[in-house]
């Protein structure tokens, strides 16, 4: 606006102009944190060694560190095969990975051009819901600027 | 307070949290347009919520009513969520959320099958929106051209990948230059006083007929590249600087042709070792390996310097008749001319103040490239054969900072968003993004805010601009801001909270003690910011 703070937004074409989020940036930050909390898990113990073959057999990756977002998206798409191995208490960590997959799924789902939106936003909203409440139910510290972005604000931008 | 919040989330056009997303569309659910296994979907959602409700209210102790239909299951959730929205039982209501999660869960039992985690694989792989080859095509008409034919001509390599030649990848060209390069390598060659143009031509003809020789190979070093071919010139070009007498003295004997003399003094490796072949030689063409900054001039045991790359003249001449110049001067109708002919636009050089420096920033009209994208869709057949009017195409646009070339640059993005009146079912290819400006520079408060100010008056005047194209008139207007957190506190002039606030409703997680979900919704809601 150049510190124009007197002109109406109408009058520069900026009237419908709004924020939204960058959903594939806020993934790579959630599974980021996700990925460290399941490591990080004294009982049962998470397999380093497994995550980091698995790591370089699915996503050409050589460190959790510098993994693009594309990169931590691409390995927990394919969970059962990278993550669960590493995971000894799997079934906890399939409730929230299934969900977490679709929701991923559906972020990349047209919404604009689908006859049944209706029901595809329905179970969105839902996979939503259920991926941060059961994160949080594992791991209640990670209620962090990712997860809320996702679940407050993923939904906004269907 | 709670009056206030419920008070906005009635008032919400659409939902704020997966919840009231969720509650808000059982709601409005028109059981007509959905399938049966979704109405069993909502219904258990229903019951579950009214069931949670009754228990929480306790309704003395009398049971549930018996619920008969779908439409009295669905109308008493309605009530129910009435009933929250309206009370200030509404946050204790979320205190219940636990069991009906569990409800939830068994309810979505259908899991993600095998093949559906494929597809989505599939999806992340093609959905994966690149600038990169936005950088490459547009670094030719920069000044650091140079730098991008250097960074074509380079491997990109992993860092544990570098020991293994195999996994060399190479970078795609984008703009074949063959001919350019090898006049280069003519001149330079010609420099070193090493074999004529004709020789070198001949040189040229039989590398060719070596990769004709093996089709494998020649499909790999071919295939929608030309930069391998380059490469494979350049090693060439190295093993003959390094055998330069032998190869005079050949060419110089009168008894044996070219052909015999070059053939013998072939070196004995295989064409794709020789293509990894990287030790004892000096590259004239540098091997990258991404850390080792190269010269980008290269001095010959005589002393002479010659550059590794062609010039920023030569290259611009060789693509002068590629790209459009001075395309913001040019009317619409000489644009889509120029479009149609498959012609390119690479934006104007405009020097912009960054902090205390001036810095180059590659600006890219949003008139012509709105009229680029709106062609290239034409061509593509992405529209639809609508009605003549007026339509209104929305924009989003995008700011980011990455890398290039080793250095830090901001780049600033557009697309178009999807209009069902006039767009075919391409959707990736209407919201395809495309560049706006590019800058090397950090991605700091003051450099983005300067980018921003810099384009603001494009966005600002683009909304008067009215396009006659297929018998339509086209208004643009700017719909959304799309950007990280980082990028988009600083593009919005909001505080920089690093990692801990959240530019869309300014909540702030800069705390030790760990967040709520209910303190979440709440710190939400209170924001007086537009989620």
């Amino acid at each position: 606006m150049n510190d124009d703070l007197t002109t109406p937004l109408s009058d520069l074409g900026l009237d419908e102009y709004r924020k939204a989020g960058d959903a594939l940036h806020g993934a790579k930050g959630l599974l980021y944190n996700l990925f460290k909390s399941f490591s990080n898990e004294k009982t049962p113990r998470f397999d380093e060694a497994t995550a980091k073959k698995k790591l370089e057999e699915s996503t050409n990756g050589t460190s959790f560190e510098s993994l693009k977002g594309r990169q931590w998206r691409l390995f927990f798409a394919d969970f059962m095969n990278n993550l669960i191995p590493c995971i000894k208490d799997t079934e906890e960590a399939k409730s929230i990975l299934y969900p977490w997959s679709e929701v991923q799924f559906l972020i990349y789902h047209d919404f604009t051009s689908e006859t049944k939106t209706q029901n595809v936003i329905l179970r969105f909203y839902v996979q939503t819901f259920l991926v941060g409440f059961l994160i949080l139910q594992r791991f209640p510290k990670l209620m962090n600027l990712y997860l809320h972005n996702i679940w407050i604000h993923w939904t906004n931008n269907v | 307070m709670l009056s206030q919040v419920i008070t906005k989330v009635k008032n919400q056009s659409r939902p704020l949290t997966p919840l009231f997303g969720l509650l808000s569309q059982v709601q409005s659910m028109d059981l007509s347009n959905i399938n049966q296994s979704d109405i069993d979907v909502v219904l258990n959602i229903a019951n579950a919520l009214v069931q949670e409700t009754h228990i929480n209210k306790k309704v003395g102790n009398k049971q549930p009513k018996q619920i008969t239909t779908r439409r009295y299951r669905i109308q008493r959730l309605t009530n129910t969520i009435n009933s929250w929205k309206n009370s200030d039982e509404f946050i204790d209501d979320l205190l219940h959320l636990p069991e009906i999660v569990e409800k939830l869960k068994s309810i979505l039992s259908i899991q993600a099958k095998k093949e559906a985690q494929q597809e989505l694989v599939l999806k992340i792989n093609n959905h994966y929106t690149s600038i990169s080859p936005f950088l490459l095509k547009l670094h030719y008409s920069t000044t650091q051209v140079y730098e991008s034919i250097r960074h074509l001509l380079s491997f990109e390599r992993t860092q544990d990948s570098r020991s293994n030649s195999k996994n060399i990848s190479f970078v795609p060209i984008i703009l074949g230059m063959d001919t350019d390069i090898t006049d280069t390598v003519v001149s330079h060659v010609n420099i070193m006083g090493g074999p004529s143009k004709v020789i070198w031509s001949k040189l040229l003809d039989q590398i060719k007929d070596e990769f004709g020789a093996n089709e494998e190979l020649k499909s790999h070093l071919f295939h929608s590249s030309s930069s391998n071919y380059l490469k494979w010139i350049f090693i060439r070009q190295t093993w003959i600087y390094q055998n330069l007498d032998k190869i005079k003295e050949a060419v110089q004997n009168p008894q044996v042709t070219f052909d015999e003399a070059f053939t013998s003094l072939l070196p004995h490796e295989k064409p794709e070792d020789l293509l990894f072949y990287r030790s004892n030689i000096l590259p004239l063409i540098g091997i990258s390996n991404g850390r080792r900054k190269r010269s980008t001039v290269i001095t010959t045991k005589e002393g002479i310097q010659f550059p590794v790359l062609p010039t920023v003249e030569q290259a611009k001449k060789s693509l002068a008749n590629l790209w459009i110049e001075k395309a913001p001067d040019k009317t619409d109708t000489e644009l889509i001319e120029c479009f149609e002919k498959g012609m390119e636009y690479i934006g104007q050089n405009e020097l912009i103040k960054l902090g205390d420096k001036i810095k180059n920033i590659r600006v890219f009209d949003l008139r012509v490239t709105l009229l680029r994208i709106l062609v290239k869709l034409n061509l593509q057949g992405v529209f639809k054969n609508h009605k003549s009017g007026t339509f209104t195409i929305y924009i989003a646009d995008w700011i980011d900072g990455t890398t290039c070339l080793s250095s830090s640059m901001v780049v600033v993005m557009i697309n178009l968003m999807y209009n069902k009146e006039l767009f075919k079912e391409h959707v990736t290819l209407v919201r395809e993004p495309h560049p706006l400006a590019l800058v090397f520079c950090a991605e700091t408060k003051v450099n983005v805010v300067q980018v921003i100010k810099h384009l603001s008056k494009m966005f600002q005047n683009i909304w008067k601009w009215k396009l006659s194209f297929k018998g339509s008139d086209f208004i643009f207007k700017l719909r959304i801001s799309k950007a990280d957190f980082s990028a988009s506190s600083k593009a919005w002039g909001n505080s920089c909270g690093g990692h801990f606030r959240c530019t869309m409703c300014n909540c702030d997680f800069n705390s030790k003690t760990p967040m709520s979900y209910k303190k979440c919704i709440a710190k939400t809601l209170k924001s007086p910011k537009d989620p």
